[in-house]
């Protein structure tokens, strides 16, 4: 299975630091394929999904290095005009806050209309029914009703739909969630994820999808990759993820999960909190925090292989191995 | 904007009587021969200075001319005032103001410079010095005004521009591969323009002040049209033995003034409420 998108050695700095965001970043992510990204608040990984995306917004942000091939294509040095046909056509991207990311003053019909306008040739009538159609698809009630609204006539959870509709119009090949349910309630989350998996299965699209919730990332993903300040910490399959988890930071995110099942205990929690980026430690990032850190941490470990597709940037990985 | 309609039910009260009274005003300035029962020119030495009466019921001037036939018609050049002396500046303004807000960096900072050096200098007396090179007349006074108004127009909607560039959907634009030009114009623009409409209200309340002023000064409207700053600069010598002359004109700017500042009201009112 060859990639669809190819991203290696992606970096993105902000002006006047030292230590770059997101340092290195390399993945891939396969046709019909969902890649999960996993981290805590301010690890990098919305930055890398905007950087992908072309919309890091510069000064102060930059990217410092790396590529990105999305369909044979680098995303990094396609002119703007031919960046412009990709974007909500072949790859698409639905936005954390659906809340802001609808045009207030424009209705929900005109905005699907002009996503799909804008990237294929037909007439608005066509392009109407096509909204119809989206609308439809992603479970909108009364959608006739709805193409003719503002956006602040709409729920939440409608309004993601409405989002979900727009970047799905054009049939993407790569489809870019950065969070797409955290401002909605959880029986709304849970409804929108099954959408955009079913959504996802029939049209065979890639998806990159960035959470900081496990469970959603057991529920969706096929692959997963850990990201601790701006680094891929672990990255393998969902279940040696989730089963045979070898990164410390990895662990840590398991064990903090809330077991419905069970003795109770009190939640583990990982101690102390992510360096901003000045005081961001030499070698392995995590080390301040890790409990199994010595003083070969110093110097940063590499991505390495322990199991065919799982890879882990620890010293003491494979934990089994070399605990014993 | 097909949900509009509903609600014309609930419309602020401000914004209908400012409507209404600025309808009633653009009929009389349309069609003044139809309302005006003396021609404003007509001279009638006989009636000099003669007070309110049946006959005219805002008195005569000292060239004996109807005040009452010479206020409606004034309602044409005054409200031409107030529309062309902000047309230019509201839709320049908005423009530069968009893009420069879109933009940012050092477009911005330079357009920043330039407003900071125009608004050094007070309005009134920046349009007064350009009308005194250019000449006196109606025509020089809108290019005056015209380039000196702008400024404001294009800070107003450069802030807001800015705001609203910084929200996810104008990202979630350029995510859908939509150009910049569409991402401003389109997007941004419809939610940045409303302070500049309602400033634009206010504004022409302010251009037919700066109109009458100009008038009054000799730099705008010229003697012998029928243009309230005009007037009320005719009745100046007069004020202590014929008020009527100069309080007339005075009373028709302030209602004037006062429709355009209600539908301001209103219209801030209606498109605050449409978020």
């Amino acid at each position: 299975m060859s990639a669809l998108l190819e991203v290696r050695d992606l970096s993105i700095a902000i002006a006047g630091a030292a230590r770059p965001l997101v340092d290195h970043v390399s993945f891939d992510v396969a046709a019909g394929e969902t890649l999960c990204i996993v981290g805590e608040s301010g690890c990098g990984k919305s930055l890398t999904a905007l950087a992908l995306m072309g919309l890091l917004s510069n000064p102060p942000l930059r990217r410092t290095g790396g590529t990105a091939r999305f369909r044979d294509r680098d995303l990094f040095e396609l002119p703007p005009r031919e960046l412009r046909d990709l974007r909500g056509g072949e790859m698409a991207m639905i936005f954390q806050e659906p809340m802001t990311s609808l045009n207030p003053a424009l209705t929900v019909g005109d905005q699907i209309v002009e996503a799909v306008r804008t990237h294929r040739a037909c007439s608005a009538a066509e392009a109407r029914d096509r909204a119809l159609e989206m609308l439809r698809r992603v479970r909108i009630p009364a959608p006739e009703k709805r193409l003719g609204e503002h956006p602040h006539a709409l729920s939440g959870g409608m309004r993601q739909r409405a989002m979900i509709a727009m970047a799905l119009a054009n049939d993407p090949a790569l489809l870019i969630a950065d969070e797409p349910t955290t401002a909605l309630d959880v029986t709304v989350q849970a409804q929108v994820l099954d959408l955009m998996v079913t959504l996802q299965r029939e049209s065979g699209a890639g998806m990159m999808l960035i959470t900081h919730d496990l469970g959603v990332v057991a529920g969706l993903a096929d692959r997963v990759a850990v990201m601790y300040a701006g680094r891929i910490v672990e990255t393998g399959p969902v279940a040696a993820i989730f089963d045979d988890p070898q990164h410390p930071y990895t662990l840590g995110l398991i064990r903090s999960i809330p077991a419905l099942s069970g003795e109770r205990r009190r939640l583990a929690t990982v101690p102390g909190t992510v360096p901003t980026a000045a005081a961001m430690p030499p070698g392995c990032r995590f080390a301040p925090r890790c409990p199994f850190a010595g003083p070969d941490c110093r110097a940063a470990p590499p991505l390495a292989e322990i199991t065919p597709g799982h890879r882990v940037a620890c010293h003491r990985a494979p934990i089994e191995e070399k605990a014993a | 904007m097909s949900h509009i309609p509903r609600r014309a039910l609930s419309l602020p009260r401000p914004l209908l009587l400012g409507g209404a009274i600025l309808l009633a005003s653009t009929l009389v300035a349309a069609f003044p021969g139809a309302v005006a029962p003396y021609d404003p020119l007509a001279m009638d030495y006989v009636n000099l200075l003669a007070p309110p009466s049946a006959a005219h019921p805002f008195g005569t001037d000292n060239f004996g001319r109807d005040v009452l036939s010479r206020v409606l018609h004034a309602y044409t050049i005054d409200m031409q005032i107030a529309l062309f002396a902000t047309l230019f500046p509201f839709v320049f303004g908005t423009l530069v103001g968009a893009v420069v807000g879109y933009v940012g960096g050092t477009p911005e900072a330079v357009f920043g410079r330039v407003v900071d050096a125009v608004i050094t200098f007070p309005f009134l007396v920046l349009v007064i010095a350009i009308v005194s090179v250019l000449g006196p007349g109606l025509g020089n006074m809108y290019i005056a005004i015209g380039v000196v108004g702008w400024v404001f127009y294009a800070r107003i909607v450069a802030a807001e521009v800015k705001v609203q560039t910084r929200l996810d959907y104008a990202d979630a634009g350029r995510a859908m591969g939509y150009t910049h030009a569409r991402i401003v114009f389109r997007h941004l623009l419809p939610n940045a323009i409303t302070p500049a409409v309602v400033y634009w209200m206010t504004d022409m309340a302010l251009a037919i002040l700066l109109g009458s002023s100009l008038g009054y000064l000799g730099l705008g409207a010229q003697p012998p049209a029928a243009e309230w700053g005009v007037q009320i600069a005719d009745g100046k010598n007069f004020m202590a033995t014929a008020w009527w002359i100069s309080v007339f004109p005075g009373i028709a700017i302030v209602i004037t003034g006062l429709g355009f500042s209600l539908l301001g009201d209103g219209l801030a009112e209606v498109l605050r409420g449409r978020r």
